[in-house]
């Protein structure tokens, strides 16, 4: 069925996506499996990821890596934790993948729904010259229908990459929305006295150093082009806002003064970005134009202004000031006028993070008992909701790109760690490894390139 | 945008979108890279190998770019180092930087330590307990420093010799979380300038 298509003339492609996306909007519309968005876990879909069928080009050889057995467990780690997912466990499997045909016949659904199954995703992986190809199907187990497919072409290095794109797809038919896979969170991780910028991905795997040297590296703030991380190091001795490089390993200063000196985000054309210093005296906002370089003070109190956060249209920015006597956030336009407090019954509020979709702000604040909790509030600061609890603290949110998850910093297990915390559901899965003392996660915009 | 497209392009693999109904599976060929904008934005990621489990960041902070601290223009004796250590920490309330009676006590006889070792500089540190975020807390640091030093030279000390940084939370004296543990860190140190 495989079809050249570089040898496609230009009309016939369009007129080949076309058709596919008429067809896509008809299976999806078909489709008896849909997942509200907002109502993750009401009822999750049983779902059977079984191994992926190998052909013969494909089949590893004794002692090599087995692709089609390592994407098939990326997926189930990553859709472990949506939430909108249950996944039944693979010993409970009834038939060998290698033995039936990719599309399952009314045994093999006969055989699916015996075992749980709601939903099947079935797939294949072939191998074409230097290519690796990877086919998945997903099925509707009770209609014992098809409800997509996708194929990648690809390496065994970008199995990883194959796996969250059929993941972010497979949410996106069921959900409208496509999930956060194949993107990663940076975070700290203390080492002795040091601190150093880790990151990992959304369902704990590969975790890897981007920093490493002896001091104090902190507030990881990812650039939008996925190469690079704005931070404050301490390494010249004093805190100064720099951003490193990751293909290069390079670290360039971006402001440097005798105070604090801390990043904010990139706005959204990445033509200017927020940060912190204590420059003209106390810490203040300012805004930087990144081709001139030249800041413009946007806060001007003589009390703590820190932590800016952009809203998506990069319109109105949400930062945390004590100047009514103790820490609260605040919305400001993006000029730094029209200063409005949004928090009103914490007496200790932070982290401030504006959801991609625009209309909540995560942020902590300190409960009665002392503890930090993770709250969301809109940004006119009418309605504000708890969405973490517990004895212990959770704090540091910071929005997965398609607003499904915030990753968080908590100490529920004892030592501070981070977690990704699914809304709806508000379950905490730990991402980075066990042992590590993590804190300060922050979730990138899209794939990290290295 | 158009260099990862172009990227993209070069990189010639291409993602094939199945679909179909009634369990047919039929395939179509759909995708190429100038189309996956409209079609299937995430699938032009698997052109391009995102992940490579073998791979290490190579990470040399230490680059020519980064100096260490300036090195104390003063060269200071054994003896005038000995004094200088003996200026005590003071401590604060939680999420203030003013200077209580009891700390003011101490920065005056900080003061006069200062005065009778005159030339050497020194940097003071401010520090927070746990609680609060770290951002918040990497400015608080910093306005105890600055109470501090704004004490010091108001007691008459050089304003030229005495320097800040804040440490936020990040270096506590003491582990625990208490409030026995956290008065402790709540704190200035007074370090001799490198």
């Amino acid at each position: 069925m495989s079809l050249a298509h570089s040898s496609l003339a230009a009309p016939l492609r369009t007129a080949l996506v076309a058709i596919a996306t008429l067809l896509l909007f008809a299976a999806a519309a078909n489709a008896r499996i849909y997942i509200a968005i907002d109502t993750p876990g009401v009822r999750p879909v049983p779902v059977a990821i079984p191994t992926l069928r190998v052909t013969d080009k494909a089949r590893p050889t004794y002692g090599e890596p087995s692709p089609h057995l390592i994407i098939a467990d990326i997926l189930r780690r990553n859709l472990r934790i949506v939430g909108e997912f249950e996944l039944l466990d693979p010993r409970g499997y009834l038939e060998d993948p290698q033995l039936v045909p990719l599309v399952p016949d009314s045994d093999s659904f006969s055989s699916w729904q015996t075992a749980g199954a709601e939903l099947l995703i079935k797939g294949q992986v072939d191998r074409s010259g230097l290519e690796l190809v990877v086919e998945f199907h997903a099925y509707d187990v009770i209609r014992r229908e098809f409800l997509f497919g996708k194929r990648y072409r690809g390496s065994d290095e970008t199995l990883g990459s194959m796996a969250h794109m059929f993941a972010n797809a497979l949410l996106e038919n069921l959900t409208g929305e496509k999930g956060p896979f194949g993107t990663e969170i940076a975070y700290v991780v203390r080492v002795g006295k040091s601190k150093n910028i880790a990151s990992v991905e959304v369902d704990g795997s590969n975790p890897r150093w981007i920093t490493r040297n002896p001091s104090l590296n902190l507030n990881p703030i990812w650039a939008r082009d996925g190469k690079s991380i704005y931070m404050t190091t301490y390494y010249g001795g004093n805190p100064d806002l720099c951003r490193f490089h990751i293909p290069t390993g390079k670290l360039r200063y971006v402001y440097r003064d005798e105070g604090m000196d801390m990043p904010g985000q990139e706005d959204a054309t990445g033509n200017e970005m927020l940060f912190t210093s204590s420059i003209d005296g106390n810490m203040d906002i300012y805004k930087m134009d990144m081709k001139t370089r030249k800041a413009k003070r946007l806060t001007t109190d003589r009390s703590i202004d820190v932590s800016p956060t952009w809203s998506p249209d990069s319109q109105k920015i949400v930062f945390v000031s004590d100047r009514k006597g103790n820490p609260h956030l605040f919305v400001m336009d993006a000029d730094g006028g029209g200063a409005r407090r949004i928090t009103f019954s914490s007496n200790h509020n932070g982290d401030p993070a504006w959801s991609p979709k625009g209309g909540q702000i995560a942020y902590t604040a300190m409960d009665k008992k002392g503890a930090f909790q993770v709250h969301i509030v809109d940004p006119e600061g009418k309605k504000s909701t708890q969405v973490t609890f517990g004895d212990y603290d959770t704090h540091d949110p910071s929005w997965s790109p398609d607003g499904r998850f915030l990753a968080v910093t908590s100490n529920k297990d004892g030592k501070e760690a981070v977690f990704v915390l699914r809304l709806g559901i508000n379950k905490l899965w730990r991402i980075s490894p066990e042992g590590q003392q993590a804190n300060q996660p922050y979730w990138s915009h899209g794939p990290v390139v290295r | 945008m158009q260099k990862i497209l172009a990227t993209t392009l070069a990189a010639a693999v291409s993602i094939m979108l199945i679909t179909g109904c009634g369990g047919s599976g039929e395939v179509v060929d759909t995708t190429t890279p100038a189309e996956t904008t409209t079609q299937e934005p995430e699938a032009t990621k698997a052109t391009k190998p995102v992940a490579k489990p073998v791979e290490e960041t190579v990470s040399k902070t230490g680059s020519s770019e980064v100096t260490a601290a300036q090195k104390n223009a003063q060269a200071m004796s054994a003896a005038a180092k000995a004094k200088l250590s003996e200026m005590t920490r003071i401590y604060f309330e939680f999420d203030k930087a003013q200077i209580t009676s009891g700390a003011a006590d101490t920065l005056k006889q900080n003061a006069a330590i200062l005065k009778a070792v005159p030339g050497v500089k020194v940097i003071i540190e401010g520090h927070c307990d746990e609680r609060g975020t770290t951002e918040y807390n990497l400015a608080l640091g910093e306005r105890r420093a600055s109470a501090v030093k704004q004490f010091l030279v108001d007691t008459g000390a050089d304003a030229g010799r005495l320097t800040t940084i804040s440490k936020g939370e990040e270096e506590p004296a003491a582990s625990g979380s208490d409030e026995q543990a956290w008065a402790k860190n709540r704190r200035a140190e007074f370090k001799v300038a490198k």
